[in-house]
């Protein structure tokens, strides 16, 4: 579990190390496609703990909802709404549900762990 | 063996993602900082601005200075009353008690020619109308209006009476002629701008015409103005 961590945190010190600015009037898209594959990252996890994990689903999620959550700012920017907030509050709900899943799943699985080892001490 | 496969892939995007956060954060961090240096330019501006205000001030006051020694010293006489004169001059000139000349515009309002039902009133030119077209005017540096012949001055009225208007208490009626003298391309635009007075007054088809001209003159105020009820106050004794 440790590695996406680091991957994580590799990926930023690469991005920053890079120099690479993307031009203005992007950024505001970029932010958002960050938010969606956030939230795609941490339903990954969660599907890994639950043993759910579908490699496919994930992959098409990560990229899909990220093209998707820039195509509707995009749109907003067209029809001069700001679409961007729809996509802000939905992906940032999306990541608190997905996280705290995960915090509950994990609890439990300690909990189970702690019972069965006092049941085996008895 | 599977679960290994998947923190494989889950890996592979967790750096991709940390590679968009991390040259997102190069660009915001960047952008902040041409931000600061807008910012800083515009400072520098308004400091510029400031001190040249401060210097033509300074320069104000050693002349009102001058003039002061002068009277108290009363050894010129001439130059005195040559100085009071001229203050009077100014301060005619200033309380619009003087006809103006100049380039100005010429601002026309006449009341809509189409009715398409609802209030009849909203077709008409209003007082509220004048003063915003006067208010923009004067906005915008007009040195002097005035509205039917009417010069508007600091003790200026403009009030709805039915289906004409006063100006100074004179009854005036459509159509309205609206002279202001100053720079012309300034007090056109300021009443062009969009969503200005043109604009609002658009819809109800208000018949509204701003000529911009060589000359215009505008008439002194001619009523008389007696001061009963206030003291006067002295000018204070340096």
């Amino acid at each position: 579990m440790i590695a996406p961590i680091l991957g994580l945190i590799c990926g930023v010190l690469i991005g920053v190390a890079s120099k690479v600015v993307i031009p203005y009037g992007y950024s505001g898209y970029v932010a958002v496609a960050i938010l969606a594959c956030l939230d795609s990252v941490l339903g990954g996890i969660y599907a890994i703990l639950q043993k759910q994990f579908d490699l496919k689903i994930f992959a098409t999620g990560f990229f899909c909802n990220g093209i998707l959550a820039v195509g509707l700012v995009w749109l907003g920017n067209q029809l001069d709404i700001n679409l961007s907030i729809a996509a802000i509050v939905v992906f940032g709900s999306r990541i608190f549900n997905n996280f705290s899943q995960i915090r509950r799943f994990l609890l439990k699985k300690s909990q189970k762990q702690i019972i069965v080892v006092t049941e085996k001490e008895e | 063996m599977r679960k290994n496969h998947y923190l494989f892939a889950l890996t592979l995007i967790c750096i991709l993602l940390g590679m968009i956060i991390g040259i997102q954060y190069n660009t915001v961090k960047k952008q902040n900082s041409l931000t600061e240096n807008q910012r800083l330019t515009e400072l520098t501006a308004t400091l510029k601005k400031v001190q040249e205000e401060k210097e033509a001030l300074q320069a104000r006051l050693e002349e009102k200075e001058k003039i002061i020694k002068d009277y108290e010293n009363g050894l010129n006489f001439g130059a005195t009353v040559e100085n009071l004169q001229s203050e009077i001059g100014q301060l005619r000139a200033f309380a619009g008690l003087t006809e103006v000349r100049g380039a100005g515009v010429r601002v026309t309002m006449n009341d809509s020619s189409i009715k398409k039902g609802g209030d009849s009133n909203a077709y008409l030119v209003h007082a509220e109308d004048l003063l915003a077209v006067m208010n923009e005017l004067n906005v915008a540096g007009a040195e002097a209006v005035s509205i039917n012949g009417q010069r508007i001055v600091g003790k200026s009225s403009v009030s709805c009476a039915g289906s004409i208007v006063m100006v100074n208490g004179e009854r005036v009626a459509a159509p309205f002629e609206v002279l202001a003298v100053g720079d012309g391309d300034i007090l056109q635009s300021a009443l062009k701008f969009p969503g200005g007075v043109v604009d609002n007054l658009a819809p109800w088809g208000i018949e509204i015409t701003i000529k911009k001209e060589a000359e215009v003159v505008v008439p002194p105020f001619i009523q008389t103005v007696l001061y009963k009820v206030p003291v006067l106050e002295q000018e204070v004794d340096q």
